[in-house]
């Protein structure tokens, strides 16, 4: 088969895990004898790009996976990318390019940016797979977390998003966007969802019904894990957050918790970059430094967190936002490592309080220093929490699951009709 | 003015396929017969009235060789219909590993083993040959029913028929100590069509795992690209009126078993057993074909299998599969002994090494780079250059003089006694070669490989020593020589 697989963003300048997801399952589509290639929007790189039909144009290779990278002459702000879904310039592009590979499907794993590449890849004959790895379609900012800090319960026809988030923006603008992703999402030939909390969000919002739907759990990539061989929790217990210390994320939430914990034999290692809220990250700093047990260490290389989880007893994910399926808790199960996390979204999903973990109210400080002293006061609670812990399931089986779902997309009978195609 | 005409094709495009879907619906018999009809006209626009008629001809052929029966299909489980929980088994199944050694990720494997769902009693058996590791301590938390044998006791037929009778189960699911189950409900989409249609014996696709290298996910490919093997498929004999005149590939096709992971009926194991040192599942899956037992092959479930071993590992297993492959199908054996031609072997790996510098300084490649080193190889040998000392890659240098130093050891006389060698062979080794590349090229055609990196040079490397291992396999009288470590 030939796929196309489309992201907002990707490596060598963006590595979140959206990101890792792309380059995971491309590489293993390859190794299954697949042609892949990511078709990408280039935000920060502008070396060595090409003339394109309608854009600028450059191809390079990120660990062995073949990437189309696609920018403007002159880039537009964010907020263009967000309300103007069909943009001409980049339909023309990807059809262009779409037509040169002879793709076979289109599996698009974020649309921000390039959401013109599902009408265009549609309009090309080829099958869609879309992968909701957040909720952008259905909100702009993409977290469906209001600018007052609190979570938003789905779009309302768009009245939640002019009174909450854009009242700066037009009433048709808004319609529009909402029309024009909820025309996107619907051509889609088939939905992946990593988590039942999406499925949910987006039938519950009316978007689409749950049925369309298919649960498809992130893998993980066990070649690399070494298991954690700190068996027992020493003198004290080493709490972790591992991941971009960003507002969304509640780092400020996990501080001040950890900071009303008054045991002595507890510690918190933050890892992590900062991205663009240095502000917030230098607030963080000054709230935690008469407060000895908190260090800040900085950012890391993924390929180190086998390292840095052998040293962390309890890992802290404290987002305020519905995360769908956080790299971080799968990371930490694949590790033995228990978690404790906020009740939303995808995260409660994967932590059943008091069995393999602790979830606490999401954003209360308080509620999260008791399941903090809790653990500092009971360490068994940790083995009996790792004993409970059940694997992620592999890369490979979600590779291989996926190649399936394409499978069952193309049958024979369209296969044929695509080689008919009038772009032949 | 192309911006214009790209829009227009593009709305002609949309608008044929609504009077497509309008007249002619997807799924439909009336869209499969215009599907077909495309596909004629395809064909004949392509290649001709004639090439229509042979490959028209070609499938009214196996249609009717093919009986209707033999192709009826299993109704398994969809790919979609994996996500979902299924129903209970009523069985009890006995999973056989056979240990030595096996490494960080057993207790991962056990771990999924254990936690297969829809089936009602799973019960695990293991057979350690001695490891020196945490092998027998890892499954001693899974299971009650572990022994250890002698590692100079292993055998590939025994210990497995020994494990088997040690077990409680009404299937037996054999497989590998690194072997690891695909999903949580592989066993049950194994079992499923074993329980509930006719089905004898079965094998599942190995798929590559993430750390697998552009030869062992190219052997992977090619060995169901060889078979044919694309979908689920069931074989029995009434797929054919005689065994023995089959052809080789056909041979194989129908007798494939795989006991990377391999479930049987337990009745039907007790009555034919594993028999063979080698491929013998292989030959497992022939004395059960031949027997009238369904055989299936499932190309929708699978479990994740590869290894990155180093180019001699794989001049041995090509030797002992081609070898035993004759002797299992009954075909001509070779005659020569090892010694005969082991200096023509050791010249032209080091003639092959020599070539592989064609790619110096290359960095990618188009088209028919790939054969470049084979060309050169083939113009050395031809010319009858004397290489002496060279330079070669580092890397290759130490691959090929482990290899070197292994054919060493097996001679009288240690080193390359001269650097004539038979022609005959060397004719013949490159034939081999040359048809193994091609299928390599295919597979980096489709992967859009074009890549000149170490990896690249290493997959040549082993895919010469893979043709050598299956050349000697097919002309040596006797393959003792490589049976080590295997």
């Amino acid at each position: 088969m030939r796929i196309l697989v489309g992201v907002h963003q990707f490596f060598p300048y963006h590595y979140t895990g959206i990101e890792r997801y792309v380059l995971n399952i491309c590489k293993q589509l390859l190794r299954m004898g697949h042609f892949v290639k990511v078709l990408t929007y280039s935000i920060i790189d502008n070396t060595d790009f090409k003339k394109g039909l309608r854009m600028l144009y450059k191809e390079y290779v990120f660990e062995g996976v073949s990437v189309i990278a696609l920018r403007h002459n002159d880039i537009p702000n964010d907020h263009s990318f967000c309300f103007e879904l069909i943009n001409d310039d980049l339909y023309n592009e990807v059809v262009n390019v779409i037509r040169e590979n002879k793709f076979d499907i289109y599996h698009c794993a974020h649309p921000f940016r390039i959401s013109a590449s599902i009408k265009a890849a549609k309009d090309c004959g080829l099958k869609v797979v879309f992968m909701a790895t957040d909720y952008w379609l259905m909100c702009p900012l993409g977290i469906m977390l209001r600018t007052d800090k609190v979570l938003c319960e789905g779009p309302d026809k768009g009245q939640n998003c002019l009174k909450f988030c854009f009242s700066h923006i037009n009433t048709y603008e808004i319609e529009k966007r909402i029309k024009d992703s909820y025309e996107l999402i619907n051509s889609c030939d088939c939905l992946l969802s990593p988590s039942n909390f999406l499925i949910w969000l987006f039938d519950s919002a009316k978007y689409i019904n749950k049925e369309r739907f298919i649960l498809s759990r992130h893998g993980f990539d066990y070649t690399k894990r070494s298991l954690n061989s700190k068996r027992l929790p020493d003198k004290e217990i080493i709490f972790g957050y591992i991941g971009t210390i960003q507002q969304h994320k509640g780092v400020h939430v996990m501080i001040e918790g950890f900071r009303r914990t008054k045991h002595k034999n507890i510690r918190l290692e933050v890892w992590g970059g900062y991205f663009n809220e240095n502000r917030y990250y230098q607030d963080l700093i000054e709230i935690s430094k008469e407060d000895h047990r908190i260090e800040f260490k900085g950012v890391y290389d993924f390929n180190d967190i086998g390292k840095i989880l052998e040293n962390i007893d309890v890992v802290i994910v404290p987002s305020i936002w519905y995360e769908n399926a956080p790299l971080t808790i799968s990371t930490s199960l694949a590790y033995l490592t228990p978690v404790i996390t906020s009740n939303i979204g995808g995260m409660a999903e994967m932590i059943k309080d008091g069995y393999n973990g602790l979830t606490f109210k999401v954003g209360d400080p308080n509620d999260l220093s008791e399941k903090i002293s809790l653990i500092a006061d009971n360490p068994e609670l940790i083995f009996k929490f790792k004993s409970n812990i059940q694997y992620p399931i592999r890369l490979e089986e979600e590779a291989f699951n996926t190649e399936q779902i394409y499978r069952s997309l193309l049958s024979i009978e369209q296969i044929v009709s695509s080689r008919f195609s009038y772009f032949e | 003015m192309n911006k214009n005409i790209s829009r227009l094709k593009l709305k002609i495009n949309k608008k044929y396929k609504e009077i497509l879907e309008a007249y002619f619906p997807t799924g439909t018999k009336r869209r499969y017969f215009l599907a077909l009809l495309k596909k004629g006209f395809y064909t004949i626009y392509r290649e001709g009235l004639r090439g229509f008629l042979r490959k028209a001809k070609k499938k009214i052929i196996i249609k009717k060789k093919v009986s209707k029966e033999a192709l009826d299909t299993v109704d398994l489980p969809s790919s979609i219909e994996l996500f979902f929980v299924p129903n209970i088994l009523p069985i009890k199944v006995s999973v056989i590993i056979l240990t030595k050694n096996a490494g960080n990720e057993f207790d991962y494997i056990l771990k999924k083993i254990t936690n297969q769902k829809g089936i009602s009693k799973i019960e695990i058996i293991i057979v350690d040959s001695t490891s020196d590791d945490a092998t027998l301590e890892i499954a001693k938390r899974y299971t009650e029913k572990w022994f250890i044998i002698k590692s100079e006791d292993f055998h590939n037929s025994r210990t497995r028929n020994f494990a088997a009778d040690k077990s409680s189960g009404d299937y037996l699911i054999f497989m590998l100590q690194d072997a690891i189950p695909g999903s949580n409900d592989l066993f049950y989409n194994m079992l499923f069509p074993m329980v509930t249609k006719d089905i004898h014996a079965l094998t599942v696709k190995k798929v590559p795992r993430i750390d697998a290298d552009l030869f062992s996910s190219w052997l992977i490919w090619q060995e169901y690209n060889y078979l044919d093997y694309s979908r689920d498929y069931i074989r029995n004999n009434k797929l054919f009126v005689d065994f023995s005149s089959l052809d080789l590939k056909d041979k194989v096709k129908y007798s494939f078993l795989d006991d990377v992971c391999l479930a049987i009926n337990k009745e039907i194991f007790e009555r034919h057993k594993f028999n063979y040192t080698y491929c013998e599942d292989l030959e497992l899956g022939k004395r059960l074909i031949i027997n009238g037992h369904n055989l299936m092959f499932v190309n929708s479930h699978a479990v994740v299998y590869s290894h990155n071993n180093d180019a001699l590992y794989f001049l041995k297993r090509g030797c002992v599969n081609s070898y035993f492959i004759k002797e299992i199908f009954d075909c001509k054996m070779g005659e020569r002994d090892f010694l005969e031609i082991s200096n023509t072997i050791k010249v032209l790996i080091r003639y092959f090494v020599f070539a592989l510098n064609t790619y110096y300084d290359i960095k990618s490649f188009d088209n028919d780079a790939i054969f470049y080193h084979y060309k050169y190889l083939n113009n050395l040998l031809n010319v009858g250059v004397e290489l002496g000392n060279f330079n070669s890659n580092p890397f290759l240098k130490e691959k090929s003089q482990k290899i070197l130093g292994f054919f060493s050891k097996l001679e009288p006389v240690q080193g390359i006694s001269s650097s004539r060698y038979d022609i005959g062979v060397v004719n013949r080794l490159l034939n081999t070669y040359q048809d193994i590349l091609n299928d390599f090229k295919q597979y980096c055609d489709i992967l859009g490989y074009k890549k000149v990196d170490e990896e690249f040079l290493d997959s040549l490397f082993k895919l010469f020593c893979f043709s050598i291992g299956g050349y000697l396999g097919e002309e040596l009288v006797n393959v003792d020589y490589f049976r080590g470590d295997l």
